[in-house]
């Protein structure tokens, strides 16, 4: 009797559901009503027009390649989270180490010992470790002018230091991670309030930019990104680093 | 058919296939796992809605790109799902700490717990 | 030849979903749902987002299985 129930709702459920996704798919393939996407729908029409030809505070701003411009960032991706929507990526972070630091509250304290991994994985684990920190650093480096960019970088980051941990060597201790998270933290939001001593604004890109394509360009945005990819790697770490028992036992008050 | 609607149709139907699971299914770890196919659902469709045909990765490469400007697809969909990702992996991270102490109190990892507690305290 | 890997890419994709809600065994569907956030990565690249498809196979993929099973782990002991 209640298998009879249970079946029958699943497949209501199936058929509510079917015919949501339908109406949905249907509106946003529609050429009439809805978002018309698919009328030849060119940026041009978007917000992301001023985005692209980086005229977004001067509205007769031009720039060609190997130039100056008002955001000298090549990828324009980075260009809108690291320069004109930096608020929000820097609450994320914050809503990222919120809910890092809840999870560290919520988990029972009953933690496993790091046990010493097989001796193959123990043996290469220099080598593993060196190309990870190699592509997490230069995807910071470089967030600028090719895809990746500081949240990539730092989960790669904290990749490698949960590599280390299964086999059987805790590299960091969760004290340093705390200090190296606090003090990315608090310059991330001092360069924010120098924006606003020198130019007037929060979170401006005051530093001259150079020109579009090289390493040395985009002004602020390359050091942004450096303090957000160990930001972003500290917490992650520690999250990891919270199912086991390290050497220090400190935290946890 | 064009790749806009095949992007259309997976992502929405990864949503809802996500929605059902979340609906029919009684543990919680599979709950959290119908969580994240809706999230990746989502993130689909919201990169979807900045798509152009033929269009071009918004990445300047060289002096030839600026005159391909027009063609780029939206940059801002990709900005924003870039922090939904980045979000929903320190919700789930927080969930699962969450699911750890439920079992703990409970001993099992069905929905259903905390439902018979409800009825012991009501009688 | 695109759009024919890019169906073939969803199909999997969808199929690889279903079977995370309906496999009994935990382990198994942590494992499928890191094949549907790799595929999802992969189709974010044929939507010109190679930034997305980056951090969705480095976060969606990687770090959330990481964590899914770590976890796992904790509570099955």
């Amino acid at each position: 009797m209640k298998n009879d129930k249970t079946l029958l709702m699943n497949i209501l459920a199936i058929v509510f559901l079917a015919l949501l996704a339908y109406f949905i798919y249907a509106v946003a393939t529609s050429s009439d009503v809805g978002i018309n996407l698919m009328d030849d729908n060119v940026v041009e029409n978007r917000v992301a027009d001023r985005y692209l030809n980086k005229n977004v505070l001067d509205e007769n701003s031009q720039y060609e390649w190997g130039g100056k411009a008002e955001d000298s960032a090549a990828n324009i991706v980075t260009a809108v989270l690291a320069d004109y929507r930096l608020f929000d990526t820097s609450l994320e972070v914050i809503v990222l180490f919120v809910t890092v630091m809840g999870f560290g509250l919520v988990l029972p304290d009953e933690r496993r010992k790091i046990k010493e991994s097989t001796q193959l994985l123990f043996n290469w684990l220099p080598i593993l470790m060196t190309f990870m920190l190699l592509v997490g650093g230069y995807m910071f480096i470089n967030g600028h002018l090719s895809p990746g960019g500081g949240f990539p970088a730092g989960a790669i980051i904290s990749t490698a230091i949960l590599v280390g941990i299964l086999a059987g060597k805790q590299t960091v201790s969760h004290h340093t991670l705390k200090i190296v998270e606090a003090v990315a933290g608090i310059s991330i939001f001092s360069l924010a309030t120098l924006g606003f001593i020198l130019k007037g604004s929060f979170f401006i890109n005051f530093l001259e930019g150079g020109n579009i394509g090289d390493v040395f360009s985009a002004g602020l945005i390359p050091i942004l990104y450096t303090l957000v990819a160990f930001k972003v790697s500290a917490e992650l770490s520690g999250v990891y680093l919270e199912f086991y028992k390290g050497g220090e036992e400190h935290d946890h008050a | 058919m064009t790749m806009l609607n095949i992007f259309l149709l997976s992502s929405t139907s990864l949503i809802f296939i996500g929605l059902y699971g979340v609906l029919t299914r009684k543990n919680i770890v599979k709950i959290l796992l119908s969580l994240n196919i809706i999230e990746t659902g989502i993130n689909l469709l919201l990169v979807a809605f900045g798509y152009v045909e033929n269009g071009e990765v918004p990445i300047l490469t060289s002096s030839e790109s600026l005159k391909n400007i027009v063609n780029m697809v939206d940059p801002v969909p990709q900005a924003l799902v870039l922090t939904s990702i980045v979000i929903g992996l320190g919700t789930t991270a927080f969930a699962l700490g969450l699911t750890i102490r439920y079992y703990k109190t409970h001993g099992t990892l069905s929905i259903d717990a905390s439902d018979e507690e409800e009825v012991m305290l009501n009688e | 030849m695109m759009i024919l890997l890019a169906s073939v890419l969803s199909i999997l994709m969808i199929v690889a979903a279903v079977w995370v809600l309906i496999t009994p065994n935990i382990l198994k569907a942590i494992i499928v749902f890191a094949i549907v956030s790799l595929v999802a990565s992969v189709l974010f690249i044929f939507m010109h987002a190679p930034d997305v498809a980056i951090t969705e196979a480095s976060i969606g993929a990687g770090i959330t299985s990481a964590i899914f099973i770590l976890s796992y782990k904790r509570i099955s002991e």
